[in-house]
C-alpha cells in the first residue's frame, strides 16, 4: 500500500534544494577521502604509464584481466539509468519519479569510468583515438595515419555505441534537469552561481508550452534511447563472444546474458545508491519503503531470469562435451582460488540476496535493501572476472601454454579509482543540481489519487 | 612473376628440441633478451616456442617436442578483430603484423588458438655489448604493442628485391629468402617455400602428406582457421597405433 | 451522451456502467448464454472434422514406420507449431497480470482458454518420442554427465513429465481463474446450473477464497512461464540440437520460447480480433485492448530480431567449420527462401508495419500483422525442425563438414492432414471450451469497476486507476 503523504510544492522545493544551496557538512570530508582514494589511483595509472603495462598483472595467457573486467561491470552499472528511466517512463510506472535523475546519473559517471578502464587497459593509449573514425583533419600532427579502422572488430562497434550511449544519456539527464535547473536559478540570489544556472536553464519559465516539450520529450528519448540501451552491452558481449579461441566465451547466449546481468547489478546499483542518499540527505519523505519494495520485486524477477541464462550458459558449454570446455568449467568450480571466488560470486549474486527479497521485510527496509544490493554488485564484478580470467587462462590442448593471473597493486589503486569517482561525481552533481527531481515529484503529487473500496483506501494515480 | 604463397613444413619426426630455432629468431627478429623474471611472470618472448610434453608414465617416459610459431592462418581469427587493421593479411599468404599501428587492445591475442602473439610489457633493452648485433631490418618494438611471427618477412623482401635488381630467380629453399629458424635447424625438420610454385620442395611434401594416410595435419583444425604451417606427425616405431 | 474518445472505449464504457447504466455481469451473461449461430456451428464441425482428418494422418503416420525421420519433419513442425503458437497465448494474461495492467482485463480469459490447446498437442507429441534416433547412432542428450551410462531412452522421460506438467499446469490455470465465474454462472443461468456448481467447486466467494485465488493465480502464473521455459528447452535441444551435429546455440531454447510467446500473442490477437467483430463483445472489447496487443507485438519483434542477431553474429564471426555447416543448413543453404519468408513476415513486417500509429493503433492493423507473425511462426518452426529431421548426419572426416544438405521435402498428403488437424484440433477445443466458459472474465471486469473511476480534474475530465498491490 502506498502511504498517502501530500506535500506542498514550497515543502518540495525547499526540501529538494537544501543540498544545492548550501553544502553538508560532510560534503567536504567525504568528497576529499573520495578525492585522495582517486589521488592515489592516478598516481598509479602514472607509474603504468612511465613503465609500461607491466606494472600490471596481465601475462601471457590471461592478456585481459581486472581493467576489463571493470569496464564491462561499470558498462552493465550504466544500464540502470535507463533501465529504471526509459522503461518505467515508457511502462508509466509511478514509483520511479523519485529515483529516474540518481539512476541517471549513475549511467552518466559510470559510462565514463568504464570508458576510463579503456585507457587504463591499452598498451599505447596515446594513440586510442585511432579506433575512431576521425579523419586527419582533425588529428594534423597525425602523419602515421590516414586510415579507416576496422569495422569488423567488435572494438570499434565498442566506441561507438558507448559513444552514443554517453552522448544520449547526457542529453537525457541535461532534458530532463531543465525545470529543476530553472527552479535553482531563481532560489539562487546572486553572483556566479546564478549567470550559470541562468544559462544552463536555457530560459524556461514554465510557460504552458515549454511544460509540453517538456513532458514529451523524455518520452521520446525513452524510445530512442531504449535500442542503444539493448545494443550497448550486446556488443560489450561480442568482444568475448565473437572470439573461437576462448572455450568459455563463444557461446550464443551472451548479449542476453549480459544485458539481463547488466541489469541486474545496475538496478541494485540504483538500489544502493537510493539507500545512500535516503541515509545522506534524510529524503524518506521522498523515498518510501514502497519504493524499495516495487523495485525488489523488479530485481527478484531479474535476478531469475539472469540465473537461467547463467545456468543455459553452463549447460550448453558442457553439452558438446569437448575437452577445453571441461576442463575450463572443472578449473572454475574446483580449483581455488577460483572455485572460492565462484562460491562467492554465487552467493553474493543470486541466492542471499534473492532469498532475503523474498521476504516483504526485507524489501521494505532501506538498510537490508543497501547491504544486499552491495552484494549483488560484488557477485556481478567477480562473474565478469569469472568469464575473463579462467577463459582465458587457456585451458586447451597446448597445455603448455596455460598460465594464470592475479591483479597488481596498480591495477586494485585503478579498480579502487573507478568507484571512488563514480560516488564522488554522484555527490558532487548533487550538489550543484536536485538529484532527486522537484519538478517530477511535484508533478507526482498533482496525480495522486484515491479510491476507496469498502473500508480500504486504495491509492490510484490519474491516467492521461 | 607468379604470386607466392609462402607456408613451413615442420616435421615433427625430425625434430630434436634442440632449441636452435629460438635463438635463431631471437636475434634475428631483435627479440629482446628473455629475462628470468620474464619467465616468473609468464611473459616472455618467443615467436618461435619448442613446446615439450612428456608422454607415459616412469620409467618409458617419452619427450615430445612441436615447435610452434605463427600458423599464418588464411582464416585468421586474430586479423577481423583489430580495430586498426594493425593484424592483416598480405597478399603472399603472410599475416603480418603493423607495429606502428597497433594500439595494444590485446585483442588479437586473446583470439589466437595457438597462443603466438605476444605483448612487450617493458620496453625493450639489450646490455651495451649486444646493441650492435640488433638487426639493422627489423624494427625494435617499442613498449605497448604486439609482435608476433613473420616468416621473416624483411628476408623475403630483401630477396625479390635483390632478385628483381640483379635479375636472378630465387631458388627453393635458398638460405637467403629462409627464415632463421629453417636455416638454424640442424635437422632439417622445419621446411620453408611457395606453395603457389608445384615444383617447390614444400608442395612435394604437402602433395604426399596431406593425402589420406599421410603424416600431414593442421593445429587444431577443428577451428577452421586454415593454417599455412603442415605438421608432419610423428613416427612412433615403438607402438603401431598413432598418436599426437 | 458524451462523445467517447477512441483509445479509452473499454473503460468509459465500463465506468459508464459503473454508474448504473447496465448491469456488467447481466449482459456478459446474456451474450455467453445466447444461442450460438450458424457461423459457429459451422466452424465447430469444419475442425472437427479436421481434427479428424489429423487423427487419421497421425495414425497413418505411425503405420508408416519411425524409422525414416525424414518422412515425419513436417510432422514434428507441426506438433511444435502448436507449442509455439496456442501455448504461448496464455502467457498474455499472467504477464500482464503480474504487471497489473488493466487493460487485459477483457482479454485474460481468452487468453487463458488457450491452455486447453495443450491437450492436442500432448496427442501430436506422443508419438514424436519414438522417432528419436537411438543414442548408439551418436544423438547427444541434456544427459551428458556420464556419457556411458545414459538412460536408454534419454529425454522421454523428463521431456514427458514437463509436458505433462505443463499441461496439467495450464489447465489448473485455467479452471482456477474461471472459476468465480461458474459460481456467478451457477446462481445467474438456467438449464446448466449443475455442471457450473461442479465448476466452481464451492465458490463462495469469501475474502479468503479471494485471496488464496489471488495467491495460487500469481504462484502458478509463476510456474506456468517457467515451464513453457523448460518444455522449450527440451524441444531446442533434445529434440532439435541434438539432430544436428556441431549446432550448439544456447540462446536457442530461449529463442524458441520467446517465439512461443510471439506466437501466443499473435494468435490471440487474432482471437480478440473475432470476439471483437464477430463475438458480439464489442462492448467490452475496445481499441485499447488490440492497440495493446499490437505494442507487444511490436516490442517483441523488435526481440526477435535481437536474438535472432544475438545468435548469428556469434556463429557467423566464429567461422569454425561446424558453425557454418549450421548457418548454412538453417538459412543460407537450401533453406535460403524459407528463412528469408521467416525474416520477413515475423520481424520485418510487424516491425516497420507496427511502427506506424495509424496500424498499431487501430482495429483491423493488429491481426493482419498477428497473421503474418503465425504464419512465419510456422516456417520458423520448418526451418528448424523440418531440417534437423531430413538431415543426413553423417560427417565428412576430412572436411568435418555434413556429407550433403537437405532439400526442402514437399508435403504429401499426410503431412498436410497432420498439418491442418494441428492446426485446428486446439482451435476445435477452444470452439467447445467456449460453450461453458465465458471468454470474458465476468469477475475481473467487475473487479475493474472498484478500481476504475472518472473525476473531473482542474477543467477536464480524467480517468482514475487504482493500483492496488
Amino acid at each position: 500500500m502506498q502511504e498517502h503523504q501530500q506535500l506542498s510544492d514550497s515543502e518540495i522545493t525547499e526540501d529538494l534544494t537544501a543540498p544545492v544551496i548550501r553544502s553538508a557538512r560532510w560534503f567536504w570530508s567525504f568528497v576529499g577521502s573520495l578525492g585522495f582514494i582517486m589521488l592515489v589511483g592516478i598516481s598509479g595509472y602514472i607509474y603504468e604509464l612511465y613503465s609500461g603495462l607491466g606494472v600490471t598483472g596481465v601475462q601471457r595467457p590471461v592478456y585481459w584481466g581486472a581493467y576489463i573486467t571493470n569496464f564491462v561491470f561499470w558498462i552493465g552499472i550504466s544500464h540502470a539509468g535507463i533501465m529504471v528511466s526509459a522503461i518505467l517512463r515508457l511502462t508509466q510506472a509511478e514509483w520511479k519519479r523519485p529515483i529516474t535523475r540518481a539512476a541517471e546519473v549513475l549511467t552518466l559517471f559510470s559510462l565514463i569510468a568504464a570508458l576510463s578502464n579503456i585507457l587504463f587497459h591499452v598498451g599505447r593509449p596515446w594513440r586510442i583515438y585511432w579506433i575512431t573514425p576521425l579523419p586527419p583533419i582533425f588529428i594534423g600532427f597525425d602523419f602515421a595515419r590516414g586510415i579507416w579502422p576496422n569495422v569488423r572488430s567488435p572494438f570499434v562497434w565498442d566506441p561507438v555505441a558507448v559513444g552514443t550511449y554517453l552522448l544520449s544519456t547526457i542529453l537525457f539527464v541535461y532534458t530532463c534537469l531543465i525545470p529543476d535547473i530553472a527552479l535553482v536559478r531563481d532560489k539562487v540570489k546572486s553572483g556566479p552561481a546564478k549567470i550559470v544556472y541562468s544559462i544552463l536553464a536555457l530560459g524556461f519559465r514554465g510557460t504552458p508550452r515549454q511544460w509540453k516539450v517538456q513532458a514529451t520529450a523524455p518520452i521520446l528519448l525513452s524510445a530512442l534511447v531504449l535500442p542503444i540501451f539493448v545494443s550497448v552491452h550486446s556488443i560489450v558481449s561480442w568482444d568475448f563472444a565473437v572470439s573461437i579461441a576462448v572455450e568459455g566465451w563463444h557461446s550464443t547466449i551472451f548479449a542476453p546474458y549480459f544485458i539481463i546481468g547488466a541489469i541486474h547489478s545496475g538496478v541494485s546499483g540504483v538500489v544502493t545508491l537510493m539507500a545512500g542518499l535516503l541515509w545522506l540527505y534524510k529524503l524518506d519523505k521522498y523515498i518510501k519503503p514502497d519504493h524499495f519494495d516495487a523495485i525488489g520485486r523488479l530485481l527478484v524477477v531479474v535476478a531469475t531470469i539472469w540465473f537461467f541464462a547463467l545456468f543455459l550458459e553452463w549447460i550448453y558449454a558442457l553439452y558438446p562435451l569437448e575437452d577445453p570446455e571441461i576442463a575450463l568449467r572443472n578449473m572454475q568450480v574446483s580449483q581455488p582460488p577460483w572455485s572460492y571466488l565462484f562460491i562467492v560470486f554465487l552467493l553474493t549474486g543470486f541466492f542471499i540476496p534473492v532469498s532475503a527479497w523474498l521476504f516483504k521485510s526485507v524489501r521494505r527496509n532501506p538498510m537490508w535493501m543497501f547491504f544486499t544490493t552491495i552484494l549483488v554488485n560484488i557477485g556481478m564484478w567477480l562473474e565478469r572476472f569469472l568469464i575473463i580470467v579462467p577463459g582465458l587462462s587457456r585451458r586447451t590442448e597446448l597445455s603448455f601454454n596455460w598460465g594464470s593471473y592475479a591483479p597488481s597493486l596498480v591495477e586494485i589503486g585503478l579498480v579502487a579509482f573507478t568507484f571512488a569517482f563514480v560516488i564522488c561525481g554522484i555527490i558532487v552533481f548533487a550538489r550543484i543540481f536536485p538529484l532527486i527531481p522537484p519538478f517530477d515529484i511535484k508533478e507526482g503529487m498533482r496525480f495522486r489519487h484515491v479510491i476507496k473500496i469498502g473500508k480500504k483506501n486504495i491509492s490510484a494515480v490519474v491516467r492521461e | 612473376m607468379k604470386q607466392s604463397k609462402w607456408g613451413m613444413v615442420v616435421d615433427l619426426d625430425k625434430c630434436n628440441g634442440c632449441q636452435a630455432c629460438v635463438v635463431a629468431c631471437q636475434s634475428e627478429n631483435n627479440i629482446p633478451l628473455q629475462k628470468k623474471s620474464d619467465y616468473d611472470e609468464n611473459r616472455v618472448i618467443q615467436w618461435i616456442r619448442v613446446e615439450r610434453y612428456w608422454e607415459g608414465s616412469f620409467p618409458d617416459v617419452k619427450a615430445k617436442f612441436i615447435p610452434i610459431m605463427c600458423q599464418h592462418c588464411d582464416e585468421a581469427p586474430c586479423e577481423p578483430v583489430c580495430p586498426v587493421y594493425a593484424s592483416y593479411h598480405n597478399n603472399e599468404g603472410l599475416n603480418v603484423q603493423v607495429y606502428n599501428r597497433c594500439i595494444g587492445t590485446r585483442f588479437c591475442a586473446n583470439n589466437c588458438p595457438y597462443q603466438v602473439r605476444f605483448f612487450n610489457f617493458w620496453e625493450a633493452e639489450w646490455p651495451d655489448s649486444l646493441k650492435n648485433q640488433l638487426n639493422p631490418d627489423v624494427t625494435v618494438r617499442s613498449r605497448g604493442i604486439m609482435e608476433k611471427c613473420t616468416f621473416c618477412v624483411q628476408k623475403i623482401r630483401r630477396t625479390k628485391r635483390d632478385a628483381k635488381v640483379n635479375g636472378f630467380e630465387i631458388e627453393d629453399g635458398a638460405r637467403e629468402i629462409n627464415p632463421a629458424c629453417v636455416n638454424s635447424c640442424n635437422t632439417e625438420a622445419l621446411i620453408f617455400g611457395d606453395m603457389n610454385n608445384p615444383e617447390s620442395k614444400i608442395s612435394r611434401i604437402k602433395a604426399k602428406e596431406e593425402k589420406k594416410d599421410g603424416r600431414g595435419y593442421h593445429l587444431m583444425e577443428h577451428y577452421g582457421t586454415s593454417p599455412n604451417v603442415l605438421y608432419l606427425k610423428k613416427v612412433d616405431n615403438s607402438k603401431k597405433s598413432h598418436s599426437h | 451522451m458524451k462523445k467517447i474518445k477512441n483509445n479509452l472505449i473499454f473503460t468509459e464504457r465500463v465506468i459508464e456502467r459503473s454508474l448504473g447504466k447496465v448491469p456488467v455481469n447481466k449482459e456478459l451473461i446474456n451474450i455467453h448464454n445466447r444461442k450460438r449461430g450458424n457461423t459457429f456451428n459451422s466452424f465447430l464441425y469444419i475442425t472437427a472434422f479436421l481434427s479428424v482428418f489429423g487423427i487419421i494422418g497421425i495414425i497413418l503416420r505411425i503405420m508408416n514406420g519411425f524409422d525414416d525421420m525424414s518422412a515425419w519433419s513436417y510432422y514434428v513442425t507441426a506438433c511444435m507449431f502448436i507449442f509455439t503458437t496456442f501455448m504461448g497465448a496464455p502467457m498474455v494474461s499472467m504477464a500482464t497480470k503480474v504487471a497489473r495492467g488493466n487493460w487485459r482485463r477483457p482479454i485474460s480469459r481468452m487468453s487463458e482458454i488457450f491452455c486447453i490447446s495443450g491437450i492436442a498437442g500432448l496427442i501430436f507429441f506422443t508419438p514424436i518420442l519414438w522417432v528419436l534416433p537411438s543414442l548408439e547412432d551418436g544423438r547427444k542428450t541434456l544427459w551428458f554427465f556420464d556419457p556411458g551410462k545414459v538412460p536408454a531412452y534419454s529425454p522421454h522421460i523428463w521431456s514427458t513429465l514437463a509436458l505433462l506438467g505443463f499441461v496439467l499446469t495450464a489447465l489448473t490455470l485455467l479452471w482456477l481463474n474461471a472459476r468465480p465465474d461458474f459460481a456467478i454462472l451457477r446462481d445467474k443461468s438456467k438449464g446448466k446450473s449443475k455442471i457450473y456448481s461442479f465448476l466452481a467447486y464451492g465458490w463462495v466467494g469469501s475474502t479468503h477464497q479471494w485471496g488464496s485465488l489471488r495467491d495460487r493465480v500469481s504462484v502458478l502464473g509463476i510456474f506456468y512461464f517457467m515451464l513453457l521455459l523448460t518444455v522449450n528447452y527440451f524441444f531446442a535441444s533434445d529434440f532439435l540440437m541434438a539432430l544436428i551435429p556441431g549446432w550448439v546455440d544456447s540462446l536457442y531454447p530461449v529463442t524458441l520460447s520467446h517465439n512461443a510467446i510471439q506466437g501466443g500473442v499473435a494468435i490471440l490477437t487474432i482471437a480478440v480480433f473475432i470476439m471483437w467483430k464477430w463475438g458480439g463483445y464489442q462492448n467490452f472489447i475496445g481499441l485499447d485492448q488490440l492497440w495493446g496487443l499490437g505494442k507487444l507485438l511490436f516490442g517483441i519483434s523488435l526481440l526477435w530480431f535481437w536474438f535472432f542477431i544475438s545468435s548469428l553474429m556469434v556463429l557467423w564471426y566464429g567461422k569454425k567449420p561446424n558453425e557454418r555447416d549450421v548457418l548454412q543448413l538453417l538459412m543460407f543453404g537450401k533453406y535460403l527462401p524459407i528463412f528469408l519468408f521467416t525474416f520477413f513476415f515475423v520481424c520485418i513486417i510487424p516491425f516497420f508495419a507496427l511502427t506506424l500509429d495509424s496500424i498499431r493503433k487501430s482495429y483491423y492493423g493488429p491481426p493482419i500483422i498477428a497473421l503474418s507473425v503465425l504464419i512465419g511462426n510456422f516456417l520458423d518452426r520448418f526451418r528448424h525442425y523440418g531440417s534437423a529431421y531430413s538431415l543426413d548426419r553423417t560427417i565428412d572426416d576430412a572436411t568435418h563438414r555434413f556429407a550433403s544438405l537437405p532439400d526442402i521435402a514437399i508435403p504429401n498428403m499426410v503431412d498436410l492432414m497432420v498439418i491442418f488437424g494441428a492446426v485446428s484440433m486446439p482451435l476445435f477445443f477452444i470452439l467447445i471450451i467456449s460453450k461453458y466458459v465465458p471468454v470474458i472474465s465476468l469477475w475481473e471486469n467487475r473487479e475493474y469497476l472498484l478500481y476504475g473511476s472518472h473525476e473531473k480534474y482542474y477543467k477536464t475530465e480524467v480517468l482514475v486507476e487504482g493500483k492496488p498491490y
